[in-house]
């Protein structure tokens, strides 16, 4: 007799040495589930070697729209021992493993897990038979498909756009080899599998990272100059800037150093091409002057930093927030700046072609500040909608606006604060920008009047920045139990544990800060202090947004819950830390790091990494 | 296209190499010279109070302020803002407070309390004769001979003042008019003539005056000569300013008597003539005596030409003036409690009464001095300009190339050296310390079509920019770097730079430098640079070559420049520099000549320091490579969606 099966909504992870060719296959899966109607999000953890170390690729897949992984799995296709060591205990009662007898050895004595299928399929054997060992993750594809009752046939197509242009014989002996693991399932465990997947119509959405929305939107945007030195997680922006070098005409420079990254594209851009660099929290410690340097001489610049956890080298392939007060802060003195810090797929698109915008509007850096979650995970996503992008180059003059010009002041003093700018070329325009502080002409000056006027027309943009952003709103329903305050990539995982907190009855609304400087005091002041309980949630030790919140409006958060470990948080940790506070059971600080018994170890020998795999 | 004054900022105009007005006069050995008519190996009087030579002349085109100084008793030097003066900034003004320490300080920035030092001339040849420079024509029958050597006795001199004051020539004659009562001025001319030439003179007295004659062609010939003709241009020769300040009293007494008077009451003395090189004679002659006269101006009117007073008016200057002249007089009681003139054994001080500005459009003009860096016009000693020669060779190369001034970037990092933007009408930027190159780098990827010249200083380039220099070299990017090479860091007062030689002695290196000097030309030749060079500041000529080709090689060059730092570096100076490079040109060197090119940058021995083309290469620019203008693409609607089709 069969049970109703649970229909589109799984989570799924594959795990495996690096080097295995995982991440590949599994994105192909991804992409074959999007393909067919539904909603999915894929992230990958990987250690910072080439090869070996463990590498595992989390796949979600929901018909509504999906926001985030989930802590637990439905099903586990573990390709070695450490795949099943590290993550049989997330695995849901009811959910599977699947793994090859003839190469591990798993039993439920082993993981100590009574409430889960063993699948063994013989993956290695199927895969002398198909084309080799490289094989084995395409046979392990097509038998996911085989135990969710999908479409063979649109992963046959999602492997002919992969490989065509490489070569028809790939194609098709991937496509054999998908086959004969849809086939050994169906053979074998037909109709075992609780889960399954139900096509849907292709909505044509794109299976997209974060770091590839601010690249498209950068393009978009206009961006003709891009500049690098490669650093985790951003790297990913440089080699999609590269590859679409040639067709879009831009020049993308990988770069000695970040130092050289931003001084280049201040260059660039003070010759008039719109200009953005990427790295992650050391570079840009090292692109720091350069930042300030674009403040001083009033160049237009786009800064994405995509942070990973530090301090110093840190954790190269994984995720934090720790750098907010960093870059809030980076540069001598002080001067406007604007911090964007999008939280999804479309935040990074829209806010980057902004950026540029605003970039060249207010004539002062931008920084986009993303992360790794962010930065390099996928979501399925609706085509962006490039119809209404309108460029907005500010006060740039032509050579016909300074045809007859005379006496040209470039840092003329406005009441915007802006000056209209010229760049290499134009006639009549010559001026020099100073790094040092100058007069309305660019010349050095050091008298007291003049620092002072030329500072106060540099500050006066934030003015009339801060009336442009947009204010922060509330996310949720409108009368409700608990705010949540967070800012960045933690978004997506915040939304999720709010349908978790609605399926448990707790009415929950979300406050996101997507502009962190200036920051909208008011609008932040006005929504928290009608909140009844306040929880502040951020992937850093010390709660960064709210020490800001405090600073600007003298608003203490209830609660704050933080992680630290380098990965993003989990919908089911946030959803169970809400629900703590609300019912009155929670710490002020609740942390909820991957291995909670890390937190009480006296040293590191207290901690034993494999222990976890018998916890739940 | 533009001009070297064309692409002179308007802001900065003033900065040398050109700052002083024509008309101006300097002090030249032992004359004076309006400033534009003084030429390369010209000795002119610096402010140790000697004779230099000058090395360079520069002159260009300014449009916008000039400073007009006016100093008490010498009067007007009119220079640009930012032309240094020696002043002296004393903070006790009591006369009793000999102290008067020097400094250079911008004219714009001059007050009316500072004094300017004039300097005393030091320089002395006591001789006892001299030649005479004409000989007697062959068909000459009529004059008699003269002795070969005329001895520079008291009276020669006396009568020497008389003829710069009441001589001239006519014919084969020598004058002197007096006035018909001065008859022992005639008897002392007779006197003189027959000890000195052996000469009779006659005299011949007019109803208002009295004319004294000395007949001979060769003495009117040697009187042109020596004391020049006309009165507008009356000099005293070279062998009589030279002569000690003892002898020149009785000079002083013959002009005194002819073009002077003394007033009865002893209460002024004043000499007057109508030749402006005289008049700054006898100043130089009178602060030799430590008498500080007055000069002034008398208009022309009706058919007096203008003419120059030179007075003494101090009681102190005058009892000496009357002791120099024979006469006893009363020197008045001063009225005054104004002490004179303050004067010691190099300086006299004079206090500045007004400072004026006004607008001009002009040429001005500038010298280099050797060893002291410093002349001396009418009222104050002026700095030359070495340090701005670069900036005069880079403006003469971008204007014989005839860029257009708005295609052209000057980029620049920190330090003594990174200024240079500013001083040039074209688009700039000053950027961080060592980071100019990457600039240059990222304006040129994003507008090929601009001239990009990036120019810093050793420590910017050598040190904390060397990263980028590597980078940038091996790129062979269609850029140039001008590097201005002191060997010292002087922005931050002289620690020693990666260029310093080994055991160089600094702030930061008491014990001596214990690193190799970087080597900027074996590392442009090795690393990937296409034109590798190396200049002297004060070979401007040559650098102007070198810069010029730079600019327009298609590829990075880079020119470093060899430039004494006087206040920092105390090894490599001037002299040193003069002393021990040699043009590679001279040395039949083959620039395409790779090996060859490498061996001359390694060369570093006494004597023989290379400068010049090192190495050139013709070969594709990164940009070449990389391709077009981006800034100037139509970014109003870029189409994304066959990329995105891709993510589909």
């Amino acid at each position: 007799m069969m049970m109703t099966k649970k229909t589109n909504d799984f989570s799924w992870k594959v795990a495996g040495a690096a080097g295995d060719g995982i991440l590949s296959a599994g994105m192909l899966f991804a992409k074959m589930c999007m393909r067919g109607g539904l909603s999915v999000f894929a992230t990958a953890e990987y250690p910072s070697l080439i090869r070996g170390g463990h590498n595992h690729l989390d796949v979600r897949i929901t018909e509504r729209k999906t926001h985030a992984h989930t802590k637990n799995l439905d099903m586990l296709i573990a390709l070695n021992q450490d795949s099943v060591d590290y993550h049989s205990y997330k695995i849901v009662s009811g959910g599977a493993i699947i793994y090859d007898a003839d190469e591990l050895n798993v039993t439920k004595d082993s993981i100590g897990r009574e409430d889960v299928y063993l699948f063994h399929i013989p993956l290695k054997k199927i895969a002398n038979e198909n084309g080799g060992l490289i094989m084995r993750n395409t046979i392990a594809m097509g038998a996911t498909i085989g135990f969710l009752d999908f479409d063979l046939q649109l992963f046959n197509e999602v492997l002919k756009d992969r490989f065509g242009k490489k070569s028809p014989e790939i194609v098709e002996s991937n496509v054999k080899a998908a086959k004969a693991g849809y086939d050994y399932v169906k053979e074998h465990y037909e109709g075992l599998f609780d889960y399954r997947l139900e096509k849907r119509e292709d909505k044509g959405e794109l299976l997209i990272t974060g770091n590839e929305a601010i690249s498209a939107a950068a393009i978009k945007a206009g961006c003709k100059f891009y500049a690098a030195y490669p650093m985790t997680p951003a790297s990913s922006i440089l080699g999609f800037m590269a590859a679409n070098e040639k067709q879009y005409g831009m020049v993308v420079k990988h770069t000695e150093d970040e130092i050289a990254a931003i001084n280049m594209a201040i260059g660039a851009s003070y010759a008039g091409a719109r200009s953005m660099v990427g790295t992650s929290g050391g570079g840009f410690a090292l692109m720091v002057e350069g930042f300030g340097l674009a403040a001083m001489t009033e160049t237009p610049l786009v800064v994405v930093e995509a942070q990973r956890p530090g301090p110093a080298t840190g954790m190269a392939t994984h995720s934090g927030q720790a750098d907010l007060r960093f870059v809030l802060h980076a540069g001598t003195d002080e001067f406007p700046r604007i911090v964007i810090a999008p939280g999804d797929i479309n935040e990074c698109f829209y806010e980057t072609i902004k950026a540029f915008n605003l970039a060249e509007k207010y004539q002062t850096p931008v920084m986009i500040l993303t992360d790794k979650y962010l930065g390099e995970s996928y979501w399925s996503n609706e085509e962006f909608d490039t119809q209404g992008i309108t460029i907005d180059r500010g006060l740039l003059l032509s050579d016909e606006d300074m045809e007859n010009a005379a006496d040209y002041r470039r840092y003329r003093i406005t009441d915007t604060g802006v000056s209209p700018r010229t760049v290499p070329g134009v006639k009549n325009g010559m001026h020099v920008a100073s790094s040092y502080e100058h007069d309305e002409k660019g010349m050095e000056r050091e008298e007291e009047p003049i620092r002072v006027a030329m500072h106060n027309k540099r500050f006066r943009k934030l003015e009339f920045i801060e009336q442009e952003i947009e204010q922060p709103h509330i996310i949720g329903h409108e009368n409700a139990q608990v705010t949540i305050t967070g800012w960045g990539s933690t978004k997506g995982p915040i939304k999720e544990a709010m349908r978790i907190l609605e399926q448990q009855g707790i009415k929950s609304n979300y406050l996101q800060i997507l502009y962190l400087s200036p920051f909208p005091s008011e609008t932040v002041k006005e929504i928290l202090s009608k909140s009844k309980i306040t929880v502040d949630i951020e992937n850093n030790k010390t709660g960064q947004l709210a020490g800001l919140i405090k600073e600007h409006t003298g608003l203490d958060v209830d609660y704050k819950i933080l992680k630290f470990d380098g990965r993003a948080f989990a919908p089911e940790d946030l959803a169970k830390a809400i629900k703590d506070i609300v019912e009155k059971r929670a710490e002020k600080i609740i942390v909820v790091n991957g291995y909670q018994e890390a937190e009480k170890a006296k040293t590191l020998d207290d901690i034993r990494l494999r222990t976890f795999k018998t916890t739940k | 296209m533009p001009t070297v004054a064309e692409l002179t900022t308007k802001e900065l105009p003033n900065w040398c190499p050109a700052c002083v007005l024509p008309g101006s006069l300097i002090h030249t050995n032992p004359s004076t010279k309006k400033i534009e008519e003084i030429k390369v190996g010209d000795r002119v009087l610096g402010k140790d109070g000697k004779y230099h030579a000058v090395t360079e002349i520069m002159a260009h085109r300014h449009h916008g302020k000039i400073y007009r100084i006016t100093a008490k008793c010498f009067g007007d030097t009119i220079i640009t803002g930012e032309h240094p003066v020696l002043v002296s900034r004393r903070k006790q003004k009591s006369y009793n407070n000999k102290n008067f320490e020097l400094e250079w300080v911008k004219a714009e920035e001059l007050k009316k309390s500072d004094y300017l030092p004039y300097p005393i001339l030091k320089e002395q040849e006591d001789i006892k004769d001299v030649e005479l420079p004409v000989k007697k024509k062959l068909m000459d029958r009529k004059s008699k001979d003269l002795p070969q050597k005329i001895i520079l006795s008291p009276g020669f001199l006396r009568l020497a003042g008389y003829y710069l004051a009441e001589g001239y020539v006519h014919k084969r004659e020598i004058a002197f008019t007096f006035n018909k009562k001065e008859t022992e001025f005639a008897e002392d001319i007779n006197n003189i003539s027959r000890t000195t030439f052996g000469l009779e003179s006659k005299s011949k007295t007019f109803p208002n005056k009295l004319e004294v004659y000395i007949n001979s062609s060769v003495l009117s010939e040697t009187f042109k000569e020596w004391f020049g003709t006309g009165a507008e241009s009356k000099k005293i020769p070279k062998f009589i300013m030279l002569l000690p300040a003892e002898k020149q009293k009785e000079l002083i007494k013959g002009l005194w008597r002819g073009d002077g008077w003394v007033e009865k009451k002893g209460k002024r003395a004043s000499y007057k003539t109508i030749s402006p090189i005289l008049k700054e004679q006898m100043k130089q002659l009178l602060l030799r005596q430590k008498i500080v006269p007055t000069i002034s101006i008398n208009k022309p009117y009706g058919m007096h030409k203008q003419s120059y007073s030179v007075q003494v008016v101090s009681g102190r200057d005058m009892e000496k003036i009357a002791e120099l002249l024979d006469m006893s007089i009363k020197p008045r009681e001063s009225k005054s409690k104004k002490p004179p003139i303050i004067i010691d054994d190099n300086y006299a001080y004079l206090p500045i009464r007004k400072i004026t500005e006004k607008d001009y459009d002009g040429p001005v003009h500038n010298l280099e001095v050797a060893d002291v860096n410093s002349y001396v016009s009418e009222s104050a000693i002026l700095h030359n300009c070495g340090d701005f020669n670069i900036l005069f060779a880079l403006k003469n190369a971008l204007a014989d190339l005839q860029l257009p001034k708005e295609n052209i970037l000057m980029v620049s990092g920190i330090g003594c050296g990174s200024k240079t933007p500013h001083f040039l009408n074209t688009y700039g930027f000053e950027g961080l310390h060592g980071r100019g190159l990457p600039v240059a780098t990222g304006a040129k990827l994003a507008n090929p079509e601009l001239t990009v010249i990036a120019i810093s200083g050793d420590g910017d380039t050598y040190g904390i920019g060397a990263n980028h220099l590597l980078h940038t070299m091996r790129r062979n990017l269609d850029i140039t770097l001008i590097v201005q090479n002191n060997a010292v860091y002087g922005l931050t007062k002289g620690q020693y730079s990666p260029t310093s030689r080994k055991g160089f002695k600094s702030p930061s290196s008491p014990g001596g430098a214990l690193e190799e000097p970087i080597n900027p030309m074996a590392m442009g030749i090795i690393t990937g640079a296409t034109y590798v060079a190396r200049g002297f500041a004060y070979e401007i000529q040559h650098l102007i070559k070198l810069v010029k080709g730079a600019i327009a090689h298609k590829g990075f060059a880079i020119v470093d420049v060899f430039q004494p730092c006087s206040t920092y570096n105390k090894v490599q100076t001037l002299q040193w520099y003069k002393e021990n490079i040699k043009k590679l040109e001279d040395m039949g060197h083959d620039p395409t000549d790779k090996a060859a090119a490498l061996t001359k940058a390694v060369q570093w021995e006494p004597g023989n320091v290379p400068i010049g083309l090192f190495y050139k290469e013709e070969k594709p620019t990164y940009d070449q490579l990389a391709g077009r203008a981006v800034t100037k693409d139509d970014i109003s609607n870029i189409d994304i969606r066959s990329m995105l089709a891709k993510a589909k």
